[in-house]
């Protein structure tokens, strides 16, 4: 288990690590959880009460598209979400950014 | 009601129409496919629920998120609460200072609540017209198109704080708020219970929260991590209401002995007293102070761990009347182990 995530670090960056994860196509609210964990050995672990809200402000926001589908394995429908083209391309311009900021600090720590 | 059927109620609460069915949709099989991974660990599925909404945390939570998002966007709601201070203003006379109003209820759950308690009420179009026994005047309290954006339609309104003042100020009968969840309003001898105890007191309190200007209400939303949780000890009275309010965000859980409903709010903890507040933050240290406007005013070095904590005394006059309080204790100055 990894050293707890400063919570504000998370909040900050709420969007990104969606937008990321939705990158590898389109996935349910349980799904996208546990897809975070496991992907990053739980050091992403979202609640329910930030997770759904934050979905459907990017749903709202035209960065995610939404539909109800019934499930592969017979089960309920569930509420499918996936990248926008907006989306898409906030993301690129999120990691861009990203990317950068990591070099800033990299080079503030002298690390080249 | 299961506590599933519980949980889903306050999840959604506040929401209306499609979006409230989708939303309690979306949570309930979230919710199942949750609790069947645990059946098939040999839970039964009572157990199973109960375990996953424990996991999950506070309902309340989803249903200020989804609230924000889907019902009042900021920006919104400043607006409409200026526009209701102007509406107020303009009806009341000698009005000194409006309150900020900040929840709305669509008028026919208002109407329904208000004639449950017997009484008469009189749509105008304008205005719904409430007659309350003892009354000098009948009052009025302005209904307005509420826009819902994502459905492409309005819901009819009314604002729950230009009601709360206009009948503490024109009726002149005492007005006092008991209890939570839900919550009584008593005007003269009439009665009135909301189920929104959150909403009551918000509104009653917001003049003062405006007034200092405390940025930790309404509804701010937050990432909910992190397990730490912390103690106030005071002593008082069971059903004694009290709020917690600091600079940072709050999530706060109720005592054991609070209401059977959870209510983990980020900065507003009323609980059914049993002389403890529990609550959780991502905040480790606090230190109270009796100076209200330090906690958001002051050049304190301590200023983001300041809190102060105010006891409601239920009398609305005609804005909610409070003392502020020092607790008996607060068990939380040094930060367990698994904060963060």
């Amino acid at each position: 288990m990894n050293q707890p995530l400063d919570p504000n670090l998370l909040k900050g960056n709420l969007e990104l690590i969606l937008l990321t994860i939705l990158e590898e196509g389109e996935m349910y609210g349980l799904e996208i959880i546990n897809e975070a964990q496991a992907r990053t050995d739980g050091y992403f672990d979202f609640k329910e009460g930030s997770l759904y809200p934050a979905l459907h402000r990017m749903t709202q926001a035209g960065l995610l598209v939404s539909e109800f589908r019934d499930s592969d394995t017979g089960g309920p429908r569930r509420k499918y979400y996936t990248l926008s083209e907006k989306g898409t391309k906030i993301l690129e311009k999120k990691h861009a950014e990203w990317k950068r900021f990591n070099q800033a600090i990299d080079g503030l720590k002298g690390v080249r | 009601m299961t506590e599933l059927e519980t949980y889903l109620k306050t999840a959604t609460r506040g929401l209306w129409g499609k979006k409230k069915l989708e939303v309690r949709e979306e949570l309930e099989v979230h919710i199942l496919e949750q609790a069947r991974k645990l059946e098939l660990q040999g839970l039964n599925k009572p157990d199973a629920i109960q375990k996953v909404l424990k996991q999950i945390g506070p309902a309340n939570i989803v249903s200020r998120g989804m609230i924000g998002v889907h019902t009042m966007p900021n920006l919104l709601r400043t607006t409409l609460a200026l526009a209701s201070i102007s509406v107020a203003s303009a009806m009341l006379v000698n009005t000194a200072q409006a309150l900020a109003f900040e929840y709305l209820f669509g008028v026919t759950e208002f109407r329904s609540i208000l004639e449950s308690a017997k009484l008469q009420v009189k749509d105008t179009g304008a205005n719904l017209e409430v007659k309350f026994p003892g009354s000098e005047k009948d009052i009025q309290i302005k209904t307005f198109d509420f826009p819902i954006p994502a459905e492409n339609t309005t819901l009819r309104s009314i604002s729950f704080g230009q009601f709360l003042e206009s009948t503490a100020r024109e009726s002149k009968l005492p007005v006092r708020l008991q209890g939570w969840a839900p919550t009584t309003m008593q005007i003269g001898t009439t009665q009135i219970q909301f189920p929104y105890s959150e909403s009551v007191y918000g509104d009653a309190l917001s003049a003062e929260f405006k007034r200092i200007n405390y940025p930790g209400w309404p509804m701010t939303g937050s990432i909910n991590i992190g397990d730490c949780t912390h103690k106030i000890q005071v002593k008082d009275a069971p059903g004694t209401v009290y709020v917690l309010m600091s600079t940072v965000v709050l999530n706060v859980f109720d005592s054991a002995d609070s209401p059977k409903e959870q209510f983990n709010q980020y900065d507003f903890a009323p609980v059914q007293n049993d002389g403890t507040l529990n609550f959780k933050s991502p905040a480790l240290l606090l230190e109270f102070t009796k100076n209200l406007e330090t906690v958001v005013n002051a050049k304190h070095p301590l200023k983001e761990e300041l809190a102060v904590l105010l006891k409601l005394t239920g009398k609305v006059n005609p804005t909610l009347e409070y003392e502020v309080v020092m607790p008996e204790q607060a068990v939380s100055k040094v930060a367990p182990e698994n904060c963060y």
